[in-house]
């Protein structure tokens, strides 16, 4: 029975027009940096080594295909947790919201079925939009701009990781942000098993996202001891894929307490739905 | 008989700088002279870099020279070189007239003597001063320290084999000064970052980038398309 | 209490100290068409989301098919099709889609041919690939229906199936709830429209806040009560007089300047019409109001 209700959600999320957004979205963002890298990168590549150029002069081909999806990467650290929530969201919210919800749980499939079918149907979305942003961030760039060393700039370092020490790490980082929005999409399925309102879940998912983001991106005292609860801290590590060395440990840690993040979002929401009266 | 003793001594003390500083500029003539007789070359490179606030692993390229002045690194990959350009020196000393001369003395290593020389630039576009360490046994700058207008100063240690025909050296180090740089925050890696960032570093400090030269090959023709480049 | 389909015992549900249902204990047979009745919050729609494992009962047991509903709840929902109040769909998607998507759910295999055979029999033949969306309400209420019984189920439980269907869809409904029956089926029918559970129900229950104020056969429940007639005639007054000297302890009122209402036992209604006719009152009709209307409302105190 698993087998058909992943099935069938996943062919509810191929019909639903919103699926598309976040596509469309990736599509537009993507061909947007591009377009404009390809136009416009290397004054901005003058832009952002000035300070550095007056010390040293630079060498090679900085501007290529495995910076740009770098630069890709960067923008997308907030829009991709909220495309992946605006369909997650509400896939047990919307449908008590529109009723459907006591049509398919007066099927022969059980609670806990239900939410593990809409949980994997919702990490296909999510792997999906990834396979897309690599195809255009990666593929494309590399088509557009060619290959060569990756230059990463930190707020006071400077790291160049050579051509052919580059594309694992992508790899690497794009399978980091799979967990990260699997996260995002336990998270928001969670508080979808909390109401009956559609669009009340994808909001709040938004709205906690952005807000452990600034929380994280402030650098006072008191936040400091907050930040290591915020699931969105952990989220970003896939950045840590181009250190050099990359320090394996964190990385561990980081993907440790995200699976950690999934199993006790995915046990609340299994656990409140099961026991949750349906009214509408 | 004192202002006799004085005027003597300051004669005395002038020919002898003449004298001296005679002696440094047929050095420097000696050295150019040398140099003057590649006309152009080409050598494999191997870049190494030690420089704060900069992980990089060495660079393989190929450098490229013709006279006077045309230089050019290519690099196989991404690489940081020094702004000031080295063969501003050779440049100088390839006019004897551009500049002035003045011996700053000598030091003494184990089996060589090494004479310190200063050379002025009368009219240079950016060379304002330039201290050579010259091996005087052999004819070959140890170091030297350049003051350009627009670039600041820079040390370049050169070291060689003992390749009787190749003068040239098989390493140059230069010694650079690096401040911290500030990226634009959005395009910083670490934004929201856990990991504290050291800051105990001071603001300037020394760097080393070395290129290692190998495979010289001296007066045969190459694309000179790549000066352009 | 004697086994049946459905066996639901000292069932409680309560909502904010008030009780939904309230210790509720019924018996639905096997192969019957089953009333469910009762004025709203009388707790018919918590008892039957409660019986579809919809809303969790606070206390008692509930058994389908001889199996307690808790611990053989995907056993038992396999067997059981049913629409729960206005039926909602994907809009998104087509009829067809939807039957198919809800029958894969229910572990039915993919068939065209039952597919075809359900849109048929509920009217939907030429609209099944139309996107729900589109369809009007009758509409909906037929695909309800039909994925109510798609897979082929033992018991089938309709919640106010007639909504929004016309006069010739009620006629169609009350044929197949019929041949349900015929088929071996059980079938729970709530409705507010008295007539349809008296024209074809077996058996009724009749609720009020939360308890079953009676429950059994339709017709020993009915049968114990009389007739109730109306007339219309020319002049009620004088009927009424009439009657009363005959049948002194018929209960008659009158209701308007030509109808007058009496309450007596099926077997004197000819012998009553015939006196007012001798005695020259003129009766233009006769029809016998519904006795389970009555029956409901005096129930329930409506």
């Amino acid at each position: 029975m698993m087998y058909a209700l992943i099935r069938t959600e996943l062919y509810k999320i191929a019909k639903r027009p919103r699926s598309y957004i976040g596509f469309v979205a990736i599509l537009l963002i993507v061909f947007i940096i591009e377009f404009a890298l390809f136009i416009d990168g290397a004054s901005y590549i003058e832009f952002i080594f000035q300070q550095l150029e007056s010390f040293l002069s630079i060498e090679g081909k900085v501007l290529n295909g495995y910076l740009v999806c770098f630069i890709i990467l960067q923008t997308l650290i907030i829009q991709m947790p909220l495309l992946v929530a605006l369909v997650t969201g509400d896939v047990i919210s919307g449908e008590a919201a529109n009723g459907t919800l006591r049509l398919l749980l007066t099927r022969p499939v059980s609670r806990t079925e239900v939410v593990m079918a809409k949980y994997i149907a919702g990490s296909f979305y999510v792997l999906l939009l990834l396979l897309l942003l690599g195809a255009l961030a990666l593929g494309g760039s590399l088509l557009l701009f060619g290959e060569g060393d990756l230059i990463i700039l930190k707020s006071e370092t400077i790291i160049v990781l050579k051509s052919n020490d580059v594309l694992w790490r992508f790899y690497a980082a794009f399978g980091i942000a799979f967990l990260s929005l699997s996260v995002v999409s336990s998270f928001s399925l969670m508080l979808s098993c909390f109401t009956d309102n559609s669009i009340g879940p994808i909001i709040l998912t938004m709205a906690v996202i952005v807000i452990f983001t600034i929380i994280g991106s402030f650098d006072l005292p008191l936040f400091d001891h907050i930040k290591p609860f915020l699931f969105t801290s952990y989220m970003i590590v896939w950045r840590n894929m181009f250190d050099q060395p990359v320090d394996w440990g964190i990385m561990q840690t980081s993907i440790l307490i995200l699976i950690l993040h999934i199993i006790l979002f995915l046990g609340v929401s299994i656990y409140y739905f099961n026991r949750k009266d349906i009214h509408t | 008989m004192n202002k006799l003793l004085a005027v003597g001594l300051i004669c005395l003390s002038l020919v002898a700088t003449t004298l001296t500083g005679q002696k440094a500029e047929q050095l420097v003539r000696n050295i150019q002279a040398d140099f003057k007789k590649i006309e152009r070359y080409t050598a494999d490179l191997n870049i190494s870099f030690d420089i704060p606030y900069i992980k990089i692993d060495p660079v393989k390229g190929k450098v490229y020279f013709k006279q006077p002045n045309l230089f050019k690194v290519k690099t196989e990959g991404i690489a940081f070189m020094p702004k000031q350009n080295p063969f501003y020196l050779m440049e100088l000393i390839s006019d004897p007239e551009s500049y002035v001369c003045i011996d700053g003395g000598s030091e003494t290593t184990p089996g060589s003597i090494i004479r310190i020389i200063q050379l002025v630039p009368k009219d240079h576009e950016e060379l304002i001063l330039a201290k050579l360490w010259v091996d005087a046994k052999g004819n070959r700058i140890q170091k030297t320290l350049l003051t350009t207008k627009t670039n600041g100063t820079i040390e370049i240690k050169y070291i060689y084999d003992n390749n009787p025909v190749i003068k040239l050296p098989t390493s140059m180090i230069f010694g650079i000064e690096v401040g911290k740089f500030k990226i634009p925050k959005m395009m910083s890696a670490d934004l929201n970052s856990r990991t504290k960032q050291t800051t105990s570093t001071p603001s300037l400090t020394q760097g080393k980038i070395r290129l290692n030269f190998s495979n010289y090959k001296l007066n045969q023709d190459f694309n000179e398309k790549v000066f352009n480049q | 209490m004697d086994s049946g389909m459905v066996e639901i015992s000292q069932l409680s549900k309560t909502y904010q100290d008030v009780p939904a249902v309230d210790h509720l204990d019924l018996i639905i047979p096997q192969n019957c068409i089953y009333g469910f009745l009762g004025p709203n919050g009388a707790g018919k729609s918590t008892t039957l989301r409660m019986l579809l494992s919809l809303i969790s009962p606070d206390q008692g047991t509930i058994k389908v098919f001889g199996k307690d509903l808790k611990n053989h709840r995907k056993e038992i929902l396999s067997g059981i099709g049913s629409i729960i109040e206005k039926p909602d769909f994907y809009l998104y998607l087509s009829g067809i889609d939807n039957l198919n998507l809800l029958s894969r759910l229910s572990g039915m295999r993919p068939d065209p041919k039952r597919m075809a055979d359900v849109l048929e029999l509920v009217g939907l033949s030429n609209r099944g690939n139309h996107k729900v969306a589109t369809y009007s309400h009758g509409m909906k209420q037929r695909l309800g229906i039909a994925q109510a019984i798609i897979h082929n189920p033992r018991l089938i439980i309709l919640d106010e199936p007639t909504t929004g269907l016309d006069p010739n869809g009620i006629l169609e409904l009350r044929q197949l709830i019929l041949n349900l029956k015929l088929d071996g089926k059980t079938v729970i029918l709530s409705s507010h429209i008295l007539s349809e559970i008296e024209l074809i129900a077996d058996h009724l229950v009749i609720m009020n806040k939360g308890k079953a104020m009676v429950q059994g056969n339709v017709h020993t429940l009915l049968n114990d009560q009389e007739l109730v007639v109306l007339m219309e005639t020319d002049n009620p007054e004088l009927a009424k007089e009439k009657i009363h000297l005959y049948w002194p302890s018929i209960f008659i009122q009158t209701i308007s300047t030509t109808e007058l209402q009496c309450q007596a036992p099926k077997e004197l209604i000819s012998e009553i019409n015939k006196v007012l006719v001798e005695s020259g009152i003129k009766i233009y009709s006769v029809y016998y109001k519904r006795k389970l209307e009555d029956y409901f409302f005096k129930l329930t105190g409506n």
